[in-house]
């Protein structure tokens, strides 16, 4: 053991630059299992997205600017400037920011939400309100389903000539399957799960999501279909495009990372892209006619409910929110918010008509528990009742 | 940065003021990123982090170790934190927020300071590389394709692509070679 114990954070550090000693190693993992505050920071960590965000702000910052007016105003003199040590003798330079920018399929590693630990806050409303976890149903070729929990992992099932095997909050096709045989991987209120799909693409479903797929990709285009909230990393195969279809619109990409919200009670559906190319298609065009249109990473194609596409910029950060576990509302009526609510707790929310609509900002981890969530938004003027599964919200006074 | 423990605390008590740049450097930008995360309020979490530094300097020769300066500067800024926030409160808001990080959850706080110490880590990092290969950097991280980044710093779209190639080299290599190399096709391409 460690005579001193190390700070975690030049742990973590040392841990991406793979510069961890069996010991250190051994302290991390005990570090990580050792609570879910900490687990969710280390996947903070593991966020591209999130800490992209976080570093270019801070990035922005002028600390040379500030320690010079702070020293003026102590000192009442110009600075001591202190130069950097000339980088040439310095052995480790290590440019971090790359690291930044490669953090990228850590979804292995990532572990399925666990229990959150209560904060002992004397808000207790219905115990049986808990966050979402990995739960999901397998629909097989044959229509019959298999039930996926954490209960057990490891091979599922043969059938169809594919293998599918089962781990922690994700599921794996391997083999040759047969070609047209269709499965149906859905999650319901409250669920979430991970998939493989025969040719490698990785594929992240939201709550009350849905995606169906073949076992084995033929021909000379890779087809699927979704509903609900999607994330996927799709594999290169200059040879055959991936086609998405939402119902609504085509999706069409070439080896690329996207997220697609196709709820269809959201007012709008939104395809954000964050690295590759895709081309978004409306083969149902009130025109008659097939519109597309083709964006770039960072940006978002959104298709309103006339059928028309817009594109916008996107906050990917608040985009890949849900995937990194967390909620982040950015100038967001209370309605939207409260849907998103909806959807991972597995309740029913209905306003009071006295409601103002007003918009709010800011952050809540997905694991945390019905009484959280309610504390956290405890700061606005709103009530809760909750009656069963049932939130009625009203205007406080 | 060699950190030197027992000259920080002797040039304390010297009232040396190359010490307090020396500390400033250190910890500003791990405590802006902690008031903001606190606070919400990109320039009130600046004006804090200068102001706590300020408080500390007052008291300068209390401290034996970087362990009690880290200590005195996390709870200084969280206590100032905390009195924005009542302080905002107490105004009637339109825009309202509501906490992701509850100041007064010590766990949360926890990882809240073990975040702000890797920010500032990788902050100094950043200021480290060379500079244009820094400049070039900060660019990529905001999203700028090759193109966009050679217009902006006015150099050619190849010394573009040859600052982020340089930035790689840089690097420890922390995945597998492979996926280093596809990034720098990526890179490239783009």
């Amino acid at each position: 053991m460690f005579k001193q114990e190390p700070e975690i954070h030049v742990i973590i550090i040392k841990y991406f630059k793979d510069e961890l000693s069996g010991e250190e190693r051994t302290w991390l993992e005990q570090w990580r299992h050792a609570s879910d505050k900490n687990e969710a920071l280390f996947n903070w960590f593991t966020s591209e997205e999130q800490v992209n965000a976080d570093l270019q702000r801070t990035l922005s910052i002028d600390r040379e600017a500030a320690r010079s007016k702070a020293m003026y105003e102590l000192f009442g003199e110009a600075p001591v400037v202190r130069m950097p040590a000339r980088r040439r003798w310095w052995k480790y330079i290590a440019a971090a920011a790359v690291i930044v920018v490669l953090l990228g399929a850590y979804f292995w590693i990532s572990n399925s939400d666990t229990q959150p630990v209560v904060q002992g806050k004397t808000v207790e409303p219905a115990k049986d309100i808990i966050p979402g976890s990995n739960k999901a149903i397998l629909t097989l070729g044959d229509k019959s389903t298999i039930v996926l929990d954490d209960a057990q992992n490891g091979q599922l099932t043969q059938k169809d000539g594919a293998v599918v095997t089962k781990k922690n909050g994700a599921l794996e096709y391997t083999g040759a399957g047969r070609e047209m045989v269709y499965n149906i991987l859905s999650t319901p209120k409250g669920g979430q799960y991970q998939l493989v799909l025969p040719d490698g693409s990785k594929v992240w479903l939201n709550a009350a999501s849905s995606i169906r797929y073949p076992v084995a990709f033929a021909g000379n285009e890779r087809q699927v279909s979704i509903t609900g909230e999607v994330y996927f990393e799709v594999a290169k195969d200059a040879g055959r495009p991936f086609v998405v279809s939402t119902g609504r619109q085509l999706i069409q990409v070439m080896g690329t990372k996207f997220n697609i919200n196709a709820y269809t009670d959201e007012p709008a559906f939104a395809t954000t892209l964050l690295e590759g190319s895709v081309k978004v298609g409306n083969p149902q065009s009130a025109t008659g006619k097939e519109q597309f249109v083709v964006i770039k990473p960072g940006q978002q194609a959104i298709l309103s409910n006339d059928s028309r596409f817009t594109i916008a910029d996107a906050n990917v950060e608040q985009v890949m929110a849900w995937k990194n576990g967390i909620f982040f509302f950015k100038d967001d009526k209370l309605k939207t918010i409260m849907r998103q609510i909806a959807r991972w707790y597995d309740v029913d929310v209905v306003f009071d008509r006295n409601v103002k609509e007003e918009v709010f900002s800011g952050k809540i981890p997905r694991s945390s528990s019905f009484a959280e969530v309610l504390s956290a938004l405890s700061n606005l003027d709103i009530k809760f009742e909750i009656k069963g599964r049932q939130v009625i919200i009203e205007q406080a006074k | 940065m060699v950190i030197n423990e027992a000259a920080i605390i002797a040039g304390l008590k010297a009232d040396d003021n190359g010490v307090f740049a020396q500390l400033f450097d250190m910890y500003f930008i791990p405590l802006c990123y902690f008031a903001e995360k606190l606070t919400s309020d990109k320039e009130e979490s600046e004006d804090i982090a200068i102001d706590t530094l300020r408080k500390f300097w007052g008291l300068r020769n209390n401290f034996e170790t970087l362990t009690n300066i880290k200590a005195f500067l996390y709870i200084t800024t969280r206590n100032a934190c905390l009195n924005y926030l009542q302080y905002k409160k107490r105004q009637a808001e339109r825009r309202q927020e509501f906490a992701y990080i509850n100041i007064n959850d010590e766990a949360d706080i926890e990882s809240l300071k073990i975040q702000s110490e890797i920010i500032g880590i990788l902050y100094n990092e950043v200021q480290r590389l060379p500079t244009k290969c820094r400049n070039v950097f900060e660019l990529v991280l905001q999203g700028l394709s090759t193109r966009e980044i050679a217009q902006k710093l006015n150099i050619t779209e190849l010394n573009v692509r040859s600052q982020k190639k340089r930035a790689i080299q840089l690097l420890r290599l922390i995945f597998l070679q492979k996926k280093l190399l596809w990034l720098c096709l990526f890179w490239v391409k783009r």
